[in-house]
């Protein structure tokens, strides 16, 4: 006779195990000659690099099928980490090069999750400028999708509307800003409540003011041989932007300015010029496909004294749990051809790896560089080609923070919050705070 | 096969109540036992997993790591010192005392005004409240569009010959934490006027009538009559907006992510940041234990105090 209670038990059990069942995942197919399926977790910020890249791959491969995740920006880094911390990470992963962002991969590479890419046969091959962004050691640990370079983007038509020069030095950009700004119109659009935008601005001045006299600074803050508060470069940098402001350069109400109101208004044709990284082109363009961009390293001190900051800042890195391994390094290493890293790279709206290192050596001929689609850019050519190049410097700082505060307390010289000494100092208390 | 009436009306484990003498009414079996199941999976999946991750709090974890060394009570000992927490602190509070007086005396006469004589008082109280169940972040982006220095608020001003007010409202320190709350306010009005009609409804016609034949004034009656019998919505509206009050954060990060410079920084956005922006879980961890004690504190408080005045002490 079978008892109530031991009924209730085998219920019990039952669910137990039907519960079990619903939290136990199927084991991939990995075994030889079987379909295999890897999968790329990545930042909502366009689809179309990788469906292009996505569809060719599967050509080439077609035992392999790729599964794509798009995670809105602002939860990206949590949800990746989430995923690696509880052992379901994707097989690959999108982050930035170095240790300075919120999504950087040099932090989860030390963690243990990332797989070291160096034996494979790109890597040997990329510049060794993407060395201190990619490698811990000598293992590297990500493939650089594109190499944007950070500079100024200007409306021509509106400079010649206004009859006023494109300005080449800083203090002919002091001049310019009263200029257009006598006319009705910004002179320099400037998001000043985004920190990721006034701190694109404050890298731009840095390139000139910190990195171009000294292009081993961050590597002395590392060692603790300078800070930023002792920095006298640091303090030209941002003595900058009070000048900018003063001069009357950026938009009225600039404080209080968010990316998709400063975007619209330079698509609108009511600003001259604004500081982006190259991978903003596309998106500018999508508010006003009648408006041409041109494109100038942010003005130095004088022309020959004009640094573009470039790094190879997005990336892609493989789980080293991955089940798929093998097959999300084969992803990468296709990506890797040149001809297949050129035209993921056009997609983003930089260049790939390989052209930007022919453009390094001087050796991308100007009918190859019309072949990258990227014509638009040919503003940043002389100073690439005059290795006029310079870091850019905050991914290589230790945390997201230092980054922060200075994109923070930019918005605090505008509205006079803060003071240079007071934001240098906050940078410092954030290069040494615990992580 | 003996199987009585009473095994049938009573499961097996129904004995656990009946041990004890508690959860008895009327005769019948504890009703505890039957949420027991229930009771154990809120513990297990709930609450244990806010200990375990208020463990962290005593950690230097920086999230990657799958190491976190034990520091005491450091994480707490920097939050006294660390300024943009006692800021975060001070701007919590000030906002939700703010949005808590604010957004009851604003629903409270929402109430009062749409509780009778208007024909249209239904379509009145759902225009007041669809703000409350619209998306934080959609109400966020509509007001800074508001908010813009070209935007709608400085072009009335202009054009009402106020030129001289115009301001870029979410980037001004001094200004930008109010904004922030006229935002909020517009938003959660609607829901206290909710609290406070379900209240009214409860308050019978004939004491008005009874207070009107007697001679009292409005002014009077509201005081002597109406409000004493709100006092049931009141606590509910008070501790249900104090909660939401210091629990904000997606308004705040869509209209001025915390700046300019921490001005709009709150505990909420700061347990946020240092965790996933800086990648300080530990001490956002820190942050987020500060932030539940707050909480707890302050709406038992105000709890204890409404009852004492439901009960009329």
């Amino acid at each position: 006779m079978i008892t109530r209670r031991v009924r209730t038990s085998v219920g019990l059990v039952g669910m137990l195990v039907l519960l079990s069942a619903c939290g136990s995942q199927s084991s991939p197919q990995a075994s030889s000659g079987a379909p295999v399926t890897i999968h790329i977790e990545t930042q909502a910020s366009g689809t179309a690099p990788w469906d292009a890249v996505i569809k060719d791959f599967e050509k080439a491969y077609p035992s392999i099928k790729v599964q794509i995740s798009y995670v809105p920006i602002a939860t990206y880094p949590q949800v990746l980490l989430t995923q690696l911390r509880g052992g379901h990470g994707p097989d690959l992963m999108y982050g930035s090069s170095g240790s300075g962002n919120p999504n950087s991969l040099l932090p989860l590479a030390r963690a243990g999750y990332l797989y070291d890419l160096s034996h494979e046969p790109w890597s040997s091959q990329l510049p060794s400028t993407f060395d201190a962004y990619e490698k811990i050691g000598s293992a590297r640990y990500m493939f650089p999708l594109d190499v944007p370079v950070i500079g100024v983007f200007y409306n021509p038509d509106l400079f010649r509307q206004l009859d006023v020069q494109v300005p080449a030095t800083f203090s002919q950009l002091l001049s310019v800003c009263g200029q257009i700004k006598a006319k009705g119109k910004a002179a320099w659009v400037l998001a000043g409540a985004a920190p990721p935008n006034t701190g694109i601005l404050s890298m731009e001045l840095a390139a000139n003011w910190v990195y171009g006299p000294d292009p081993s600074w961050d590597a002395e803050r590392a060692a603790g041989k300078v800070t930023f508060s002792g920095s006298q470069l640091w303090k030209n940098a941002l003595q900058r932007v009070i000048d900018m402001n003063k001069a009357g350069c950026f938009e009225q109400g600039v404080e209080g300015v968010q990316t998709e109101a400063a975007r619209q208004l330079f698509a609108s044709g009511q600003a001259a010029m604004y500081g982006l990284p190259m991978a903003a082109y596309a998106a500018t363009k999508q508010l006003n496909p009648n408006l041409t961009i041109a494109t100038m390293p942010f003005p130095g001190p004088t022309p020959e004294t004009s640094y573009v900051p470039v790094a190879p800042s997005d990336s892609l890195a493989v789980n080293k749990a991955s089940p798929v391994r093998s097959a999300a390094v084969r992803f990468i290493d296709f990506l890797a051809r040149p001809q297949e890293a050129r035209r993921m790279a056009t997609l983003q709206g930089a260049f790939s790896w390989s052209d930007y290192k022919q453009l390094e050596e001087g050796s991308l001929s100007q009918s190859d560089f019309q072949r990258t689609g990227l014509s638009w850019a040919s503003g940043y050519l002389p100073t690439i080609r005059a290795k006029r190049v310079r870091q850019l410097g905050n991914l290589l700082w230790p945390n997201g923070k230092v980054y922060d505060v200075l994109g923070t307390d930019i918005q605090g010289l505008l509205t006079g919050q803060k003071t240079i000494d007071g934001t240098l100092s906050d940078m410092d208390a954030a290069w040494g705070s615990s992580s | 096969m003996t199987v009585t009436t009473e095994a049938v009306s009573r499961p097996p484990w129904s004995r656990l109540g009946a041990r004890t003498g508690r959860g008895r009414t009327g005769g019948k079996p504890a009703p505890w036992a039957w949420a027991a199941p229930a009771i154990l999976l809120l513990l297990t999946i709930h609450y244990l997993a806010i200990a375990a991750g208020a463990w962290y709090a005593f950690t230097d974890w920086s999230g990657a790591s799958p190491r976190a060394s034990f520091i005491g009570l450091a994480n707490f000992r920097h939050i006294l010192q660390d300024h943009t927490a006692r800021t975060a602190l001070t701007n919590t509070l000030e906002l939700t005392v703010c949005f808590v007086v604010a957004v009851n005396v604003l629903g409270l006469l929402l109430a009062l005004g749409t509780r009778r004589t208007l024909k249209t008082r239904n379509l009145i109280r759902s225009l007041f409240f669809a703000p409350a169940v619209l998306s934080p972040l959609a109400v966020s982006y509509i007001w800074q569009f508001i908010f813009d220095y070209n935007g709608p608020l400085n072009f009335i001003l202009r054009m009402a010959g106020m030129g001289s007010q115009q301001r870029a409202w979410l980037g001004s320190p001094s200004w930008a934490l109010w904004t922030v709350l006229v935002v909020l306010v517009w938003q959660f009005a609607g829901l206290a006027m909710i609290f406070y009609l379900a209240g009214l409804q409860s308050i019978p016609d004939e004491l008005e009538e009874a207070s009107a034949v007697d001679g009292a004034t409005p002014f009077y009656h509201f005081r002597r009559v109406t409000l004493p019998l709100l006092a049931p919505a009141l606590t509910v509206s008070f501790t249900f907006t104090l909660l939401l009050g210091l629990r904000i954060f997606d308004q705040i990060i869509a209209l001025t992510g915390g700046g300019p410079v921490n001005a709009t920084e709150t505990l909420a956005t700061q347990v946020y940041k240092q965790t996933w922006v800086y990648g300080r879980f530990g001490y956002g961890a820190a942050l987020a234990l500060v932030l539940s004690l707050l909480v707890a504190i302050l709406a038992f408080a105000q709890l204890a105090v409404l009852r004492l005045r439901e009960r009329g002490g």
